[in-house]
């Protein structure tokens, strides 16, 4: 067992190589600076590193001397836009023991390199054994990038038939399709190398080839690469020269499976981790414990004979590594997150293993982003045979030995920046986009994707600037109609500026005039450039951001975040980078944190909404699921962005029975902010109607009105006017609640508002109007047209719930729990949102309420079938004081915000539908900093003919105030369950508990929906800052903790991953529960469950060898 | 027959004209081994064979259209045999036909796949005692040598094989292509071919008479080159 194995190295050599070390480490540092005068530049304390990286051009970066390894390589990654960067490392090539070396990433690097220059190899230390489960094309690419050097270096040989069908391949991904007017001859292979030694007759094969490659995108034409040469016999292992116990030459090879001994060429022998209990080196000689056979007694030792002890020590540590990464879940001693450096005296791999590895890649809520190949940059220069660049695919390996290292490292900087842009933006390459949001929930909230989104936040004016290119993309179908007035803005010049805010807003009072934008899109990929149109577009305007929002929406999540990140930059920077973060991580999400960084949070916070909405948009029009996904990785951003207090609470609803609910904070922090300056200028309201297939169209509005409330409500009229007659009354309805907003906001911050007002007006559109609602409620929240909006939500919506609809809202909640789920309690200025599904129950307020009801009336004829909500709830203490005496309900009072959020995603496709509840509950931080925190994440899938639906998507901080929870959870029956679910807490980090909760569905064709959700944080509050301090009673039981939790969702199953630990008699024990959940929908797509479960077993069981099971429940639900 | 049998399970089938002056030649198996679209031919290590190869390689070249590799050391010796293709990794048999250098010439011309080597104490080839009875299935004598043959393989294996054992070690030698198995028929070994029917009935069995050729100490691989012929390979085998 793989577990067994020991890893123990001499303590007097080691003792020996770290005093070296240090020794050398003193003067390292200094006599690197003066050793490589080209490479090494000081400043300061920092050092530029070149680092030569797999497509042979240089890069460089400035670390500081004291940093470690693992620096390095997370600023070399974050340059060429690389998630999975685990699998990678730095080489070296003159150690002392001859050969090459990897920089430890624990220790600082000054003292490895020992005066000789910081130049590095950035390359691949642990070949996946299977390419295909990496999760990002970018990562296969730069793993073709090292097998090919591999190749051309001997390290890895084939004969000339896999010499001639990978060369194919990468012909495929560099030129694309065989063309038989261009490649009529060999002669445009001429400047590839396909292999050390080629010859013409190669040349003919590879074109032969090629031809039957037609079609094969540079993805696939890579991964089928990379599926050939894993197969080849030395992929992955890393040989080193040895002696065996006669003297005979050998070579130890390290892999993924175990040692294999080679002698000449033959593999004569060959050690599975299994098979070794025990490695250890001292001197030069390098031991293996064999664990006994199965007819043996005794275990045996086999000694090797290395060429000093410096190689049987590197040996040593790479097999440690290796084992550790490919064979154990975590490495040991278990450390949580793997990077700290170590303290103890043994060397141990302390990054995270392949299975981490995959868990974070999974949980990313990153699209797969795109790049450039470095071949196809090449090509543009350099090719003149082809005419027609549109003919050639983005990719290609470069199969050609890089030159011109300075044009292409420029060129690559360049490419690089555009490319990060494309990458966040770039949905995930799989289709169902479903489960996404789960896991861009959950990570955003767990994981820490902030480095992403920084990058994405610093290249997004280089984003603006690039051009569209979408890998993925189908049709995007955009309308803006905008008034005269936007040309002022255009997009192009203020869309990837950032310009401060106080420009657009003044743009807004100019225009003062309501502009519509009508935007669909279907693509659910993202093609960054069309994003970044639209987001151009909504730049331009102040409600360009809105409406580049609810065109990214309309037109790719994707995008969406692009043109928030557009918008967001326009005001703020920090908004730039947040909607990049969005694209990238989610739409909305992106947005958010944007705002929340930027001052724009208020029009991030829009974005955010106008991403939300557009979401819905997109959902209906086209996959419902993965706009809820996007949705939810906004709202944890948003959460973490510690400007933002407000939580936006999305709520996906899936066509199917559920809705989730979202909540969202930002508007409300935003809306803080900005008010002022919004206040005076004009407001915009958005309103977006995503028709769904169900025959909703997405449309957005956008009124720019004076602050005047009368304007407002003016334009808020015709807007709606419009809006029914398009047959959206959600959006007229929306655009009463903006129009009330906008009076509110203008009064706190009118621009915050806004914003918050045309995201909602989006998420009406999508049907969950009450969201939008909400979102305006949110921001409203924080003022009396919260209450304005709270109304209109309860009136669409059992959004009520929000401010002063709180009052109200209850009242509409609770039919709405009758209906369905509900809640909605609502705090501070932090939002809260509910939804309450159903239309008809609920009552009218205000005029507003009045209209809205209509609105909702025709929505729910349309709709007719609904389905039930979950509904966030994000009380502020702060704001909560306002609220209620805007007449919020004890809900308000309480100073505890929780937020649920809930996603329901549909697949039209399999008409398979999961809905998730998160309720993130914070204490207010303002008004109660100290107080606990809980995070309780209620997933509720709502399936027919579902086994088990229940999702758990972590979350984010939240603190569950006790007064908060009581409240929603009358209402709801998620949020008791939530509790019940005993998901531990972290105290640090978010928990997520998964229920299931069963919901009412109701059936349905035409849509789900909706999104509630809220925000208001007020801006004091640091949503990041929500520290938990989990109570969880359950967890606390046995005095277990728990330690971390993971949830991955995909189409048909939800594993979520639980580890506790318990500590008893000084015994630490860990425990790890896996939740499986299979869930299918009958009717379409039946899935054979026996054997899903068969697998799930399976998986389960062969989760940790070195764990035993304990017992393996097995529950069988089915719903409706 | 042998060869009706394998035209009758969908093979193109190769004839080649006998001839006198190598007795052996009917053992064609021994002179090239063909895999992944490339042809090695072999040194085989009974001296009289030597010449076997010329016209082999015309007919992988010519014929076929194999890129064909021939083994430099001239110390290697190689008896296609001894040389098992599992479909994911090799192993040859060290026997008193093949030696160390022949099986490195062997990995040399296969570097996509491991190649490990197996010694062989008693038995003429490899292949004699243990044979692929279809995919990821080895069919093994249950002869003591043919065990620990097998022992060995396994323990030294990338992948794991099921295994199928008979009582007779001639019939351990079966030839499995286009998904049917070619085995020893009942008359011969009885024992054999009911276990064959009843472990291996998932695919087609077609028993084959093999007598004569037994004599001379050939089997049912022996006397053919399997090469999977695709227009364009599409991946690795």
């Amino acid at each position: 067992m793989p577990e067994d194995v020991e890893t123990k190295e001499n303590g007097t050599e080691r003792r020996k190589g770290r005093g070296g070390g240090r020794g050398g480490g003193g003067g390292g540092g200094e006599g690197g600076g003066v050793s490589s005068p080209t490479s090494i530049t000081k400043k300061g304390k920092t050092v530029l590193t070149r680092v030569k990286l797999l497509d042979g051009s240089d890069c460089e970066v400035a670390v500081e001397k004291k940093c470690r390894g693992q620096d390095i390589i997370n600023s070399v990654a974050e340059q060429i836009n690389l998630l999975e960067k685990d699998y990678f490392g730095l080489s070296y090539t003159d150690y002392p023991g001859g050969g090459t070396a990897w920089i430890c990433p624990e220790k600082r690097v000054a003292k490895q390199v020992r005066g000789r220059p910081w130049e590095f190899e950035f390359q691949v230390k642990f070949y996946p054994p299977d390419p295909s489960q990496l999760a990002e094309d970018i990562t296969r690419y730069q793993l073709c990038l090292q097998v090919r050097q591999d190749i051309l270096a001997g390290r890895l040989p084939c004969s000339f038939v896999t010499h001639a069908l990978l060369g194919s391949y990468l012909v495929q991904a560099e030129v694309g399709d065989f063309d038989s007017s261009m490649h009529g001859s060999t002669d445009y292979l001429a400047e590839f190398t396909f292999a050390p030694q080629q010859s013409q007759q190669l040349l003919e094969k590879v074109r032969e080839l090629h031809k039957t490659h037609k079609g094969q995108t540079p993805a696939e034409a890579e991964l089928h690469y990379l599926e050939n040469a894993k197969k080849l016999a030395m992929y992955g292992v890393d040989l080193h020269p040895a002696k065996d116990s006669e003297g005979v030459d050998i070579m130890l090879g390290v892999c993924a499976s175990g040692l294999l001994v080679y002698r000449d060429k033959l593999r004569i022998n060959r050690f599975a981790w299994p098979k070794i209990l025990k490695i250890s080196y001292k001197r030069s000689n390098y031991y293996i414990k064999i664990r006994p056979g199965e007819f043996e007694t005794f275990e045996s030792t086999v000694g090797f004979k290395l060429a000093n002890h410096r190689a049987a020590k590197r040996l040593w540590k790479v097999c440690v590594e290796h084992h550790t990464f490919f064979r154990l879940m975590t490495p040991e001693p278990p450390q949580r997150q793997g990077l700290w450096p170590r303290l103890g005296s043994k060397f141990r791999y302390s990054g995270r293993t392949q299975y981490q590895s995959r868990m974070a890649a999974n949980l990313s809520d990153r699209n797969n982003p795109g790049f450039e190949r470095s071949l196809s940059r090449r090509k543009l220069s350099s090719r003149s045979m082809d005419g027609t660049a549109d003919k050639k695919p983005l990719g290609g390996v470069a199969v050609v030995p890089v030159a011109d290292l300075v044009e292409a490292t420029r060129k690559r900087a360049a490419q690089m920046a555009k490319a990060q842009p494309s990458t966040q933006t770039t949905p995930p390459s799989t289709p169902p986009p479903i489960y996404h949001g789960n896991q861009t929930t959950t990570t955003t909230t767990t994981t820490t994707t902030d480095p992403a989104t920084v990058d994405s936040g610093d290249q997004g004016d280089e984003r603006s600037g690039r051009a569209p290119n979408s890998p993925l993309t189908r049709q995007y179908s955009y309308e803006a109609e905008v008034g005269a007035e936007k040309r002022e803005f255009d997009p192009s010049a203020t869309g990837f500026t950032y310009a401060g805010k106080a420009e657009a807003p003044g743009l807004k009072g100019d225009q003062g005039k309501v502009e519509r934008k009508r935007l669909m899109a279907q693509a659910f990929n993202y093609a960054p450039g069309q994003n970044f149109e639209s987001t151009n577009e909504g730049a331009g305007k102040l409600e360009s951001t809105n409406d580049s929002t609810g065109k990214f929406e309309s037109a790719n999540d994707g995008a969406g975040k692009f043109e928030s990140a557009n918008e967001g930059a326009g005001k703020f920077e920090s908004a730039n980078e947040g909607a990049g973060k969005f694209e990238s991580a989610n739409d909305g999400a992106g947005k958010f944190e944007s705002a929340n960084d930027g001052a724009g949070k208020f029009e991030s916070a829009n974005e955010g909404a106008g991403k939300f909405e557009s979401a819905n948009q997109g959902s209906r029009l086209t996959p419902m699921n993965p706009e809820f996904r996007e949705r939810s990785p906004e709202l944890s951003e948003l959460k973490r962005s510690p400007e933002l207090e407000d939580l936006s609470g999305k709520k996906t609803e899936k066509k199917s029975k559920f809705r989730g609910l979202r909540g969202r904070g930002g508007g409300g922090g935003g809306g803080g902010k900005e008010d002022p300056k919004e206040d005076t200028k004009k407001k915009k309201k958005e309103e977006k109607t995503p028709k769904s297939r169900f025959g909703i169209f997405a449309r957005r509005k956008k009124m720019e009105i004076p602050q005047k409330t009368s304007e407002s409500s003016e334009s808020s009229d015709s807007s709606e006017s419009e809006m029914d007659t398009t047959n959206e009354s959600e959006g007229g309805e929306i655009a009463t609640n903006r129009n009330a907003e906008d009076d509110f906001l203008a009064n706190e911050g009118a621009g915050a508002f806004k914003p918050t007002n045309q995201s909602p007006g989006n998420f009406e559109s999508a049907n969950e109007s009450p969201e939008k609602l909400k979102s305006t409620n949110q921001s409203p929240g924080n003022f009396e047209s919260a209450n304005e909006s709270l109304e209109k939500f309860k009136s669409t919506n059992q959004s009520p719930e929000n401010f002063e609809s709180a009052n109200e809202s209850p009242e509409k909640l609770e039919p709405a729990n009758q209906e369905a789920v509900f809640r909605s309690g609502q705090v501070v200025r932090s939002v809260v949102v509910k939804d309450g599904e159903i239309f008809e129950t609920e009552e009218k307020v205000g005029h507003i309420d009045e209209d809205i009801m209509a609105a909702a009336a025709v929505t729910k004829q349309q709709q007719q079938q609904q389905q039930q909500q979950a509904a966030n709830e994000e009380a502020g203490e702060g704001r909560g004081g306002e609220v209620a005496g805007g007449g919020a309900p004890p809900h308000l009072s309480s100073t505890t915000v929780t937020t649920i959020s809930a996603q329901s995603h549909e697949d039209a496709a399999t008409k398979m539908k999961t809905s998730q509840v998160q309720e993130k509950t914070f204490t207010a931080m303002k008004v109660t900093s100290g107080t606990k925190e809980e995070e309780t994440v209620v997933t509720q899938e709502v399936q027919r003919h579902t086994r088990s639906t229940p999702a758990a998507a972590a979350a984010a901080a939240a603190a569950a105030a006790a007064t908060a929870s009581p409240v929603k959870h009358p209402p709801r029956p998620l949020s008791s369950s939530s509790e019940d679910s005993g998901t531990s807490i972290d105290p640090l980090e978010d928990e997520s508990a998964g229920f299931i909760v069963p919901t009412e569905s109701q059936v349905f064709d035409n849509q789900g929906n909706y999104i509630t959700t809220t925000t208001g944080t007020p801006p004091l509050v640091p949503t990041q800052a929500k520290k938990v301090s989990v109570v969880n009673p359950d967890s606390e039981e046995d005095g277990s903790v728990m330690v971390s939790s993971q949830s991955i969702s995909s189409r048909t199953r939800t594993v979520e991953t639980t580890t506790y630990k318990t500590e008893r008699d000084g015994i630490l024990e860990t425990r790890v529960e896996q939740k499986i959940t299979i869930q299918s929908e009958g009717g379409d797509d039946p899935i054979d469950h026996d054997k899903a479960l068969a697998q799930a077993i399976q998986e389960a069981t062969s989760m940790n060898p070195d764990m035993t099971v304990e017992k393996i429940e097995i529950q069988q639900q089915q719903q409706h | 027959m042998y060869v009706a049998a394998l035209r009758e399970i969908g093979l193109d089938v190769i004839e080649l004209p006998a001839d006198e002056k190598h007795p052996d030649c009917v053992f064609v198996e021994d002179v090239a081994v063909v895999c992944n679209g490339t042809a090695l031919l072999t040194r085989p290590g009974h001296p009289d064979r030597k010449n076997e190869i010329e016209y082999m390689r015309s007919i992988l070249k010519n014929e076929l259209e194999l890129p064909v590799i021939e083994i430099e050391d001239k110390k290697a010796t190689l008896d296609g045999g001894d040389v098992l293709f599992t479909g994911k990794e090799f192993f040859v048999g060290l026997s008193s036909r093949t030696n160390q250098a022949g099986a490195c010439a062997l990995a040399s011309a296969f570097p996509e796949f491991p190649c490990t080597p197996i010694k062989v104490e008693k038995s003429l080839h490899l292949k004699t005692v243990l044979t692929m009875a279809g995919p990821d299935v080895m069919c093994v004598g249950n002869t003591p040598d043919a065990q620990s043959i097998l022992k060995r393989i396994e323990r030294e294996a990338t992948f794991r094989y099921q295994t199928v054992t008979v009582p007779d070690v001639n019939a351990a030698n079966v030839v499995f292509a286009n998904g049917v198995l070619l085995h020893r028929s009942a008359e011969e070994y009885p024992a054999s071919a009911k276990i064959f029917e009843e472990k291996l009935s998932l695919w087609n069995l077609k028993p084959v008479t093999f007598s004569e050729l037994e004599k001379a100490n050939g089997s049912l691989t022996c006397c053919s080159i399997l090469i999977r012929k695709t227009r364009h390979l599409k991946n690795i085998m």
